[in-house]
């Protein structure tokens, strides 16, 4: 019998519609997943199953949940299947959990919803169920809150909550994106093996083409609310039909970076940077002890070279990139062009900050809502060339748009009517349009869409080739690395793992922790712990 | 000038607040009314003519014996019968629509001040038989200055000083908080009470006296903003280009604070109007004579036989506080991110 089956599924708010259209069924024990860009309609399609659409949106089509129409079903049948029939686990578990609540008291809601039972039974069942979701030390972290724990292990939690009444179906929406890679793997390999205990059906919803090709059975494509293409896995990644999924596949980050010139220059040296962070305990403050952040990076970066720094999040990635361009007080020497950062004047400082720029993550935070894309690019001019006319100025801010790919009508523009990854484009500009030497670029890509993020690659290659700028590139994603990294360094904690050529790093890792980062990223060519899709 | 996007928006936001639309328009309204007040309610004429030269009561004083040998060179009074003859007899006169200034003894009275309402004082007389709506014109323009005033003086030195302790934070905040705390626990009444009792506080010293200690209203808002704001992205981007810390606050995290200092402002500025009511009622405000609300609700409180004056000082008072507030609740709904403002 088929678990769910949806038709003509149309999603709309006031009048426009979201999904259009959409059919899909999913039979027991069958992992769907459901791939697309942000905005492509999943995460809607996956509420709309459980009819928790949020307020003002309308569905219409036909799902059937186990032989009962979702749709037109009033409130109290949907409640019967909300967790009964299909549980769902959400991206963000901190959010997705009660902050307030402790995590004993939130897995037993969730099982007596849809079961009586008497007190001790209901505390035992909620052992079991956590020991198995693999929670460690279940019977002591009944009492303890959600912030107590990790992301991974509220991610356990959460699933523990939506298994807690033996669901047929699991929807699992981005359910490791906010995790980090190694523990991304332990939660995959979780969901894998609760399928196959329980037999329970997976709809998955991601981004992330290497998990979905690893654990599902079969995939949906759907591009800006059209489900594009539907087809068992292997089949799909091997001849895929739709001009829009062979994108999505062409996007996976690939190619080498363009070999370094050698003997060129070196642009930025480091010895020993380091930063610790005080703890300060009591009345009056006082320091009783430190976190190191950061211990003794020493590295080099080249004119033309790119530097990967490589690690999760909390190793120090980012700290690393704010105290080597003396933005955070840390302890050693950083060298640019031959002048020690820590020994020059503020006016100085502020002089050479020119020829040394940084691209951050998140390019919804990096852009001020406040100010036009002219005013945003042009604010360096502002500050290192305050007497240039205004003619010459907005020469230089429309070339610096042109490089990276924007037309000139977007100078008059606000931030937020941008995408993602025009938004990247224009910080890139704002740093470009100094002509900088140095680039440090922090996870720039990990927040784009797949496709994005490949024409971002692409744009950082050739703007290397072309300026021969040094990079320091910050990412967790080794996938990325091997596309434009010349040199390696693994962070863990604060300190260096790792270091040598990428090729060589990648290819022949020694230390465990890079050896786990490779395997999160490379599922496919993981040795030794391959988990094919069940037929 | 273009608005940007954002500010067009804020803008329906605010139009669609009806309430808060209406408002603005009376209070606005009022205000263009009572900002003239010396063109509107006066003892002297607005213009004259006598004997073929233009006069100006109203913008210049005369001697009396201008209008005639028989005067003797005082200030010309224009209410005084003989007066009034002599200029008719050799030209005209155009006076304002209420014919008393806020200090006008009105010795025309048919009964002992305060005197009910008539034709000729539609607010009836004070107890010192001067005319209440020429007054309240009078303390409602002095009300809605010093509010503005007190509120904007307070106002961006409260920015400045939360902008300092933000954006600095470490020990300048430690030590600024500090002295905030100290600073705002000096008893300000008793204080006042021993400044009015060495001097007479006029209009500025009060202002300067209060502003003194109201500055540190908007501090903990700006600072927690700045606080905030000097880690973002686009700050610490800012930075890395080189831009100066003067610039970083005024350009880059002053813009993204002042949704939360606009809405606090209008707020702050009803209080300060409440602030200059309340000392004028306890008789530590405005020196005595002054227009004010204040001294109205004192004089309705002293004559509670003569309604008329408590129940006008109410009305405007309480009228001018709504207004703000209805205003300021349009403001805050205009700059509110989650009504599509921010």
């Amino acid at each position: 019998m088929t678990l769910l089956a949806a038709e003509n599924l149309c999603i709309s708010i006031g009048g426009r519609e979201l999904v259009h259209g959409a059919s899909f069924a999913l039979e027991k024990g069958e992992t769907l997943a459901l791939v697309g860009e942000s905005g492509s309609g999943k995460t809607l399609t996956a509420l709309s199953l459980l009819g928790l659409l949020p307020a003002g949106m309308r569905a219409s089509g036909r799902v059937e949940l186990g032989g009962i129409p979702v749709l037109d079903s009033p409130a109290s049948r949907l409640r019967q299947l909300r967790g009964a029939v299909a549980g769902m686990v959400f991206q963000e578990p901190m959010t997705s959990l009660n902050p307030l609540a402790r995590i004993g008291q939130q897995v037993t809601e969730a099982i007596a919803l849809h079961q009586a039972l008497p007190k001790p039974r209901l505390r035992q069942r909620c052992l079991e169920l956590l020991a198995e979701c693999g929670l460690p030390d279940a019977e002591r972290r009944l009492a303890a809150f959600p912030h107590q724990l990790s992301g991974g292990e509220r991610q356990r939690v959460m699933i523990a909550i939506a298994l807690a009444n033996d669901p047929a179906l699991l929807i699992a929406d981005e359910p490791t994106t906010a995790l980090d890679v190694t523990i991304q793997q332990q939660i995959l390999e979780l969901l894998a093996a609760e399928k196959a205990r329980r037999g329970l059906a997976l709809l998955f919803i991601s981004h992330d083409l290497g998990v979905v090709r690893r654990y599902a059975d079969r995939v949906a494509v759907m591009e800006a609310g059209h489900l594009v293409e539907s087809a068992a896995t292997p089949a799909l990644f091997a001849s895929p039909k739709h001009p829009y999924t062979r994108m999505l596949l062409a996007s996976e980050p690939s190619g080498v970076p363009e070999p370094p010139t050698p003997g060129a220059e070196i642009l930025l040296e480091s010895e020993g940077v380091g930063v610790d962070f005080p703890i300060r305990r009591g009345v009056l403050r006082r320091e009783v002890g430190r976190v190191r952040a950061l211990g003794g990076l020493a590295l080099s970066i080249h004119a033309g070279e790119t530097v990967a720094l490589v690690g999760e999040s909390g190793s120090g990635k980012s700290t690393a990139a704010l105290a080597l361009l003396a933005l955070q007080q840390a302890a050693g020497h950083v060298r640019f062009a031959g002048q020690d950062l820590a020994t020059l004047s503020k006016p100085a400082l502020r002089l050479l900050r020119a020829r040394m720029q940084i691209v951050f993550q998140d390019p919804y935070s990096s852009l001020s809502p406040r100010l036009s894309v002219a005013e945003i690019v042009a604010e360096g001019l502002r500050v290192h060339a305050p007497r240039l006319a205004p003619a010459e100025r907005q020469a230089k801010v429309e070339a610096a748009l042109a490089e990276v790919g924007l037309a000139p009508d977007s100078l008059n523009r606000y931030p937020h009517e941008f995408s993602g990854g025009q938004r990247q484009r224009i910080a890139l500009a704002r740093a470009l349009v100094l002509q900088p030497r140095l680039l440090v670029l922090d996870e720039p890509t990990s927040a784009l869409d797949m496709t994005v993020q490949a024409q971002i690659i692409a744009l950082l290659r050739r703007l290397q080739r072309d300026h021969r700028l040094g990079y320091l590139f910050i990412s967790h994603d080794l996938r990325v690395v091997r596309a434009l990294a010349h040199r390696v360094l693994v962070l863990r904690r604060g300190e260096v793992v790792e270091q040598g050529p990428s090729e060589q790093v990648l290819a022949t890792p020694r230390h465990p922790y890079t050896r786990a980062l490779l395997a999160a990223a490379f599922p496919e060519t993981a040795p030794g712990e391959g988990h094919a899709p069940r037929p | 000038m273009t608005l940007s996007p954002l500010a067009r928006r804020r803008l329906a936001v605010f139009c669609a607040h009806r309430r808060g639309v209406w408002s603005l328009a009376i209070f606005l309204l009022l205000f263009a009314l009572t900002a003239p007040a010396e063109f509107v309610a006066n003892d002297r004429p607005l213009v004259l003519q006598y004997r073929g030269h233009w006069y100006f009561p109203v913008l210049s004083d005369y001697a009396e014996n201008t209008f005639g040998k028989g005067f003797l060179p005082t200030e010309a009074d224009y209410t005084a019968p003989d007066v009034k003859a002599a200029i008719r007899a050799h030209g005209w006169m155009l006076w304002p629509p209420i014919r008393y200034h806020y200090d006008t003894l009105c010795l025309d009275l048919s009964g002992p001040a305060p005197s009910p309402p008539s034709l000729a004082h539609p607010l009836g007389t004070d107890d010192q038989a001067r005319d209440v709506l020429a007054r309240v014109i009078y303390a409602f323009r002095v009300s809605v200055l010093f509010g503005f005033t007190l509120t904007f003086a307070a106002s961006a030195i409260g920015i400045a000083a939360g902008a300092v302790q933000g954006f600095y934070g470490g020990l300048v905040d430690l030590l600024f908080q500090r002295f905030i705390e100290i600073w705002s626990g000096m008893p300000q009444l008793f204080l006042l009470i021993i400044l009015g009792s060495v001097i007479a506080p006029g209009f500025f010293v009060l202002l300067l006296f209060l502003l003194v200690f109201s500055w540190m209203t908007l501090t903990g808002v700006v600072r927690a903003e700045f606080l905030r704001g000097r880690t973002l992205d686009y700050v610490r981007a800012a930075r890395a280009l080189g831009v100066t810390d003067a610039g970083l606050m005024a350009r880059h995290i002053l813009p993204n604070a002042m949704v939360a200092i606009l809405t606090f402002v209008p707020f702050i500025l009803s209080g300060s109007v409440t602030v200059l009511a309340s000392l004028d009622f306890l008789g530590f405000g405005l020196p005595p004579g002054s227009p004010s609300l204040g001294e109205l609700v004192a004089q309705g409180k002293n004559n509670l036989q003569a309604p008329w004056l408590g129940i006008t000082a109410f009305v405007v008072l309480g009228g001018l506080l709504t207004l703000l507030v209805f205003i300021g609740e349009a403001v805050r709904d205009a700059f509110d991110p989650r009504r599509g403002g921010g």
